[in-house]
């Protein structure tokens, strides 16, 4: 890929790549270590991408599959500094309560949630990306949001 | 609505660092990426520890994760420490052994299916270094691995190395190629084999030594 081509996606992307990143590791080190690995394999990407969604979408499964390739690893290590959570200001005090809840539930039930509400996309196209049945994501979907609530203690509407 | 925009600004606070782009512009090409030089290749296995007297492949097999724990043996600077202790429980019910002190947390899970029954499983925390060493080995002295910054990785080699005589020989399982390496395996550079993983990962061993006294040190792609 040439190189200015690859600045202009990787500038865009990169952030968006380590949210998914740190959704599935919850750790800065290993988020970045996945970014990195993904935006070297987009480097070295020959072939061309139909579109924007094209892009996005191989982006965005190419970090979930890094990611599930580091959690299926026979021994994981990870060296979190404390204060790695801590580094990340909030404006508001709601948004630390949603960040903190929605660390506090399981990887499956994260990644979904951020696809949905963060990437926006359709619980169809989760499922093709994350190469499970709708159902499934859905279920997940439905789930997280009841934790969410019971942890927020307000209300977390199950938008369509 | 509210939801998601809420969701959205929350976490548009994590952003990847500064420096990530300019890292992956001076990664390596590909071809020196997939083939490693040998003397890069010297420099990682320095640096990965690894470090094995014979090559021996194992299967590996199902157990229980609870019994996993119970093999491996503790250390904290060196210092045995009761593993319990430090055992936690993920939403899963899996445990998972965690350290904290003030200045770094560990979180170290592991997959009991890749360690073999019958093996030592040794694992130490040094706090100073922040770092971890896991060995993972049997009475036959094959040590599989260990690592001192990222995740330990233990491997199944496709070969056996084989002394006849003042001879060294590889095997390739499952074949009946039997390739002498007496002279690289002497040499500073050793005798590198390069295979691809069921995973799809390609590795490299490096055989260095006699055919009294090997080692085969893996290099982490």
């Amino acid at each position: 890929m040439e190189e200015s081509t690859f600045l202009g996606i990787a500038g865009q992307y990169r952030n968006r790549l380590f949210a998914i990143a740190f959704h599935y590791c919850k750790n800065r080190a290993d988020a970045d270590d996945i970014v990195q690995t993904v935006l070297f394999k987009l480097y070295r990407h020959d072939k061309p991408f139909e579109n924007e969604e094209h892009i996005r979408n191989w982006l965005i499964r190419v970090t979930i599959n890094e990611c599930k390739r580091l959690l299926l690893s026979p021994w994981q290590k990870r060296i979190a500094p404390l204060e790695d959570y801590a580094a990340i200001t909030f404006s508001e005090p709601g948004e630390s309560d949603l960040f903190l809840a929605v660390m506090a539930l399981q990887p499956k039930y994260r990644i979904v949630v951020h696809l949905y509400y963060y990437e926006e996309y359709s619980t169809k196209e989760i499922s093709k990306i994350m190469g499970i049945s709708e159902t499934s994501v859905q279920t997940r979907l439905m789930r997280a949001r009841k934790k969410l609530k019971q942890a927020l203690q307000e209300a977390w509407d199950d938008e369509k | 609505m509210k939801n998601k925009q809420n969701y959205q600004q929350t976490f548009s606070r994590l952003t990847a660092s500064e420096d990530i782009i300019q890292e992956v512009l001076k990664m390596d090409q590909p071809k020196k990426y997939r083939h490693i030089k040998k003397s890069t290749a010297l420099i990682a296995a320095a640096l990965l520890l690894l470090v094995s007297t014979t090559g021996v492949a194992y299967a590996a097999t199902d157990g229980d994760i609870s019994k996993l724990w119970d093999k491996i043996t503790f250390t904290i600077n060196g210092k045995d420490v009761p593993i319990n202790d430090y055992l936690k429980t993920d939403e899963d019910g899996t445990p998972y052994l965690s350290y904290e002190d003030e200045n770094v947390s560990y979180s170290i899970s592991a997959d009991p299916t890749a360690i073999p029954e019958n093996w030592d499983c040794n694992l130490n925390i040094d706090t100073s270094e922040f770092s971890t060493e896991g060995t993972v080995e049997n009475e036959k002295s094959s040590l599989i691995s260990s690592e001192l910054s990222s995740e330990i990785t233990l491997v199944e080699y496709p070969f056996t190395l084989v002394p006849e005589g003042d001879k060294l020989y590889l095997l390739v399982n499952g074949t009946s190629e039997k390739i002498d390496i007496t002279k690289e395996a002497a040499s500073k550079e050793g005798y590198p084999y390069t295979w691809t993983t069921k995973q799809g990962t390609e590795l490299t061993a490096i055989v260095f030594g006699t055919p009294e006294k090997h080692s085969i040190h893996l290099i982490k792609p």
